[in-house]
């Protein structure tokens, strides 16, 4: 009976915010995460969710995000008026991504796009001029994923101080190879071709690639 | 016991009994509703049933406080795990993950839910999704989480809640085509 209430509702839903949504194009923006974590109202949050943040008349609503585990960035999927993605666009530290996420990445825009997830440690070497949007997105999606596994099993920043995507292997405590093995495990991701002398640029996304693809607010990308 | 559990609450005042594990702060019952017994995040998961990691948490509404439904819920001693969500004033409706004690925002469905509202939290894989009086309000993924229990979370005793149940999700549905924002 739930169930069937349920598809009925969303269906109507569908309805509606097709409609509501007339105006506005969903978006993908990183975002800086902000928050002490010590309760809901407090709670780690994407930076430009809390209201009037913005502006007046902008705030962020219904917006879907995956933090990058205990890395201090969030990926959000929110629907955006034309003012809206304007005023989150003009903040420095926010990353919006093309409405169109079927457009290719330009080579003129490559290596801006590379080197603002990559200051995030977000792995982008393996980007190029002929990718969409879509499949960029899809791609540290993925790694989000990985590294949220990684919060959820308690560990602490992997990025911590003197850790970067160019650190090897071999260069991390043996705690923090240990981690690493834990999370693929946990995942059940084959973790057979790592080598020591890989990056954490290498591995994170080679153990990415290996899941599957999520939704983010019912988008599947 | 068999899944769903269901506790609608009616007993004496007090503790939420042994059926439930404290997350944080405890429960209390009164006047055979669930709240807060502190000024303070106040969490509690079902001990009497083990629960498949697909899963749900539902409830009805009593007050205009901070509460909602939980799932999978642990406490490892090291700190306390879960997902939840809520709709109270000043919080406009949010989702939440605890992990190791702290919590993080990932989503909003706005709306602030009223006494009766019957608020539900489904896991299923790492999709979340929320719904109010069997009205989707939002979904989104998250993979930090991968097992644990049915439960809720209450803020201070403003927010009550009543009939709680938790279960295990059924096979896959046509459910899932459409969602988005709302």
């Amino acid at each position: 009976m739930f169930r069937r209430l349920t598809l009925a509702a969303v269906m109507a839903l569908s309805l509606f915010g097709g409609a509501a949504e007339a105006q506005t194009d969903v978006a993908y923006a990183l975002v800086p995460k902000i928050g002490d974590g010590l309760s809901p109202f407090t709670a780690f949050r994407p930076k430009y969710a809390d209201p009037g943040s913005l502006g007046a008349g902008l705030d962020l609503v219904g917006w879907a995000g995956m933090d990058y585990g205990v890395e201090p960035v969030f990926l959000i999927r929110v629907a955006l008026s034309a003012a809206q993605r304007t005023a989150l666009q003009s903040q420095p530290d926010a990353m919006v991504i093309p409405s169109n996420l079927d457009n290719v990445v330009s080579a003129l825009a490559l290596a801006g796009i590379q080197q603002k997830l990559e200051s995030v440690n977000l792995p982008a070497h393996w980007i190029t001029a002929d990718m969409t949007y879509r499949q960029v997105l899809r791609g540290f999606r993925r790694v989000i994923t990985f590294m949220q596994r990684w919060h959820g099993l308690g560990f602490g920043r992997l990025f911590e101080a003197g850790v970067t995507l160019d650190t090897r292997l071999n260069q991390l405590t043996a705690q923090q190879r240990t981690r690493l093995s834990n999370v693929a495990d946990d995942l059940g991701l084959d973790r057979s071709t790592v080598t020591n002398t890989m990056t954490l640029r290498q591995v994170l996304k080679l153990l990415a690639d290996q899941l599957p693809d999520v939704t983010l607010g019912g988008d599947a990308v | 016991m068999a899944l769903p559990a269901t506790d609608d609450f009616n007993r004496a005042d007090g503790g939420l009994g042994a059926n439930w594990t404290t997350q944080l702060n405890a429960l209390a019952i009164v006047s055979n509703q669930a709240q807060g017994s502190v000024s303070d995040n106040c969490c509690a998961f079902w001990n009497a049933d083990s629960f498949s990691a697909d899963q749900y948490s539902q409830f009805t509404c009593r007050g205009s406080g901070y509460r909602g439904p939980g799932v999978r819920c642990t406490d490892t001693g090291a700190g306390s795990d879960g997902y939840f969500t809520s709709q109270a004033p000043g919080d406009a409706g949010g989702i939440y993950k605890l992990v190791n004690g702290s919590f993080t925002r990932i989503g909003d469905t706005g709306g602030v839910a009223a006494d009766g509202d019957v608020l539900r939290l489904e896991v299923d894989g790492t999709d979340l999704s929320v719904y109010k009086n069997a009205f989707l309000i939002g979904s989104l993924s998250d993979a930090s989480l991968s097992s644990g229990s049915a439960g809720v979370l209450v803020y201070q005793s403003a927010g009550q809640l009543d009939d709680w149940e938790g279960g295990n999700l059924g096979a896959p549905v046509v459910r899932r085509w459409i969602l988005g924002p709302h």
